[in-house]
């Protein structure tokens, strides 16, 4: 029988070192890398996992029910807005979206077969660095921290509508990087 | 279902493998290859950010998390503690709630209170050595303005320097002797030499004053201190008022400063008037005729080069207005020689100003 992350909570809040243990094995790895594939920097990924782990702890009054993880990922998203705007960065997570092209498939099913566990998430890792910032926070949250649309609508704090829309817009310029990267690697390993 | 629907299917889905299973898309996905490139697609990233989410975060992150739970509830339990321990503490500053910051406030209002009033008040302790005076050093004045300094480099009284003998002698006073004759004023600014018997009369008690062979500054400041009552008396016959109501060097006075010697002989016969304090001198009665006097004095006074320029004005019948006279423009349009030009070039900063009166002309320099 498997312990929800929200009963974990509770023991954890409580002073259980194991459940809060647990805790940090669920989220801990998925927090460290949407800071580091947002920021690019390990010791500022680092230290924002800390803060977004004190910070629940420290307003472990304030949770009151719902997704746990939808409330660390909230945290962690607004810490990283947060940097961004100290650092001088523009005003992220802008309302009108630029439309992106929706293309088929252009990457043959053999094609996408050969490519090896280590080297998709080389391409994935190289394709995150290149997308815009509102994308590639989206995408993060969604694909690495495992959100559901509504849990991301819940973090972004917007409309479901507009959740879907920003995934799918930050999915297609995903995609189309990667299938251009793979169309590369194909021509590179005469497949 | 069609390609369009697997696609958004797919997008949507939480479990591919389970998705894949479902029989109408098993049944499209048997047929269609580019649906199932996509599937594969899909669940090779999928697998691939699973894998970068799994990636370990540093070590010390651990621990440094862990210890964030034992260390904020041991603070907890430090407050609840404390909060029992110290109760009687608490009621107290409970009690005192807000009164410390008003005692605060009302001891810095009083304060302040307290300082403006100390530093409205006049200084009651006589001043022994007045340090300029005493050191011998110049007393500075407020460095006039451009026009101001030229009209006093053409006033010929002499230097500003005060004597060096006299400026010792001030210096050898002692603090003592300066303590007793305390009802005797210090003449800090720059009394002219013809002032020193004014301010004699005008003050019994000048029998220590000093005399200083300094120019008469039109507007410059005249001060007796009176240390008994430490209050700076005016000096209004030398153009001088008190600090609270110090009048600028008016106009009258830059044309008394202006007028030439024998001018300023008759104006310096104007009675002086008494010393007193906080009074205005009566510039109303004595400017106008001070300027008139100066005007005058200005119209006898002709200069040969302006004579000149008159001259060739008048000759060449040329109509030129009231103003400054343009002399490159004369020599352009050929009524002045070069050499003339040369000749009558005014002084740097000034201008030939052509006056008419009815049918004269005066050329004088002003200062542009």
């Amino acid at each position: 029988m498997t312990i929800s992350p929200e009963e974990l909570w509770k023991d954890a809040r409580r002073g259980d070192q194991s459940a809060w243990q647990q805790i940090y094995g669920l989220f801990g790895g998925p927090v460290y890398q949407f800071f580091l594939r947002n920021t690019r920097n390990v010791e500022m990924a680092a230290d924002k996992t800390q803060e977004v782990f004190l910070r629940i702890f420290k307003n472990r009054d304030a949770f009151g029910g719902g997704s746990l993880k939808s409330w660390i990922f909230r945290i962690a998203r607004n810490l990283l807005i947060d940097e961004w705007r100290r650092s001088g960065h523009r005003e992220v997570l802008s309302d009108n979206l630029p439309e992106v092209a929706d293309q088929s498939m252009q990457v043959e099913e053999e094609v996408i077969n050969a490519i090896e566990h280590a080297q998709m998430k080389a391409l994935i890792d190289e394709c995150l660095e290149l997308l815009d910032e509102d994308s590639r926070m989206t995408v993060c949250l969604v694909y690495l921290a495992g959100l559901s649309i509504p849990e991301l609508a819940e973090v972004m704090e917007m409309p479901l509508g507009t959740a879907k829309t920003r995934v799918r817009q930050a999915r297609l310029k995903l995609d189309a990087m990667l299938c251009e990267k793979m169309q590369i690697k194909r021509v590179e390993q005469g497949l | 279902m069609n390609c369009n629907e697997l696609k958004n299917l797919i997008g949507e889905v939480e479990d591919l493998a389970v998705f894949s299973q479902t029989s109408e898309a098993a049944a499209h996905l048997k047929t269609c290859t580019e649906c199932r490139a996509r599937l594969t697609f899909e669940e090779k990233l999928r697998q691939g950010f699973a894998g970068i989410a799994s990636e370990a975060a540093p070590p010390d992150l651990a621990a440094k998390i862990m210890a964030i739970q034992a260390e904020q509830l041991s603070r907890a339990e430090n407050r609840i503690g404390s909060s029992e321990t110290g109760s009687w503490f608490d009621r107290l500053l409970l009690s005192l709630q807000g009164f410390p910051f008003k005692v605060a406030f009302a001891a810095g209002f009083t304060g302040f209170l307290a300082a403006v009033l100390i530093l409205r008040q006049p200084q009651t302790t006589p001043v022994s050595q007045p340090s300029t005076i005493a050191s011998g050093q110049r007393q500075d004045v407020p460095a006039p303005g451009g026009e101001d300094r030229l009209l006093l480099a053409k006033s010929e009284n002499k230097s500003l320097q005060a004597h060096p003998e006299e400026s010792s002698e001030l210096a050898g006073v002692s603090p003592q002797k300066e303590y007793e004759s305390d009802s005797s004023p210090m003449q800090m600014a720059m009394a002219p030499e013809n002032r020193q018997q004014d301010i004699k009369k005008i003050d019994s008690k000048a029998e220590t004053s000093r005399t200083y062979d300094e120019e008469r500054i039109p507007g410059a400041i005249t001060f007796t201190l009176d240390s008994s009552d430490d209050a700076f008396i005016a000096d209004k016959a030398a153009g001088a008022a008190t600090l609270a109501d110090q009048p600028a060097a008016s106009e009258a006075e830059m044309q008394l400063a202006m007028a030439p010697e024998r001018e300023s002989a008759k104006l310096k016969s104007v009675s002086p008037a008494e010393t007193s304090r906080f009074s205005a001198p009566p510039l109303a009665v004595a400017a106008p005729a001070r300027i008139a006097a100066s005007r005058k004095a200005a119209l006898d006074e002709t200069d040969p080069v302006g004579e000149e320029l008159r001259e060739i004005l008048e000759s060449s019948g040329i109509d030129l207005p009231e103003g400054f006279i343009n002399l490159e423009e004369l020599a352009m349009r050929g009524y002045l020689p070069s050499a003339k030009l040369r000749r009558l070039r005014p002084p740097a900063g000034n201008g030939w100003y052509l006056q008419k009166t009815g049918d004269k002309l005066r050329v004088f320099l002003k200062k542009r």
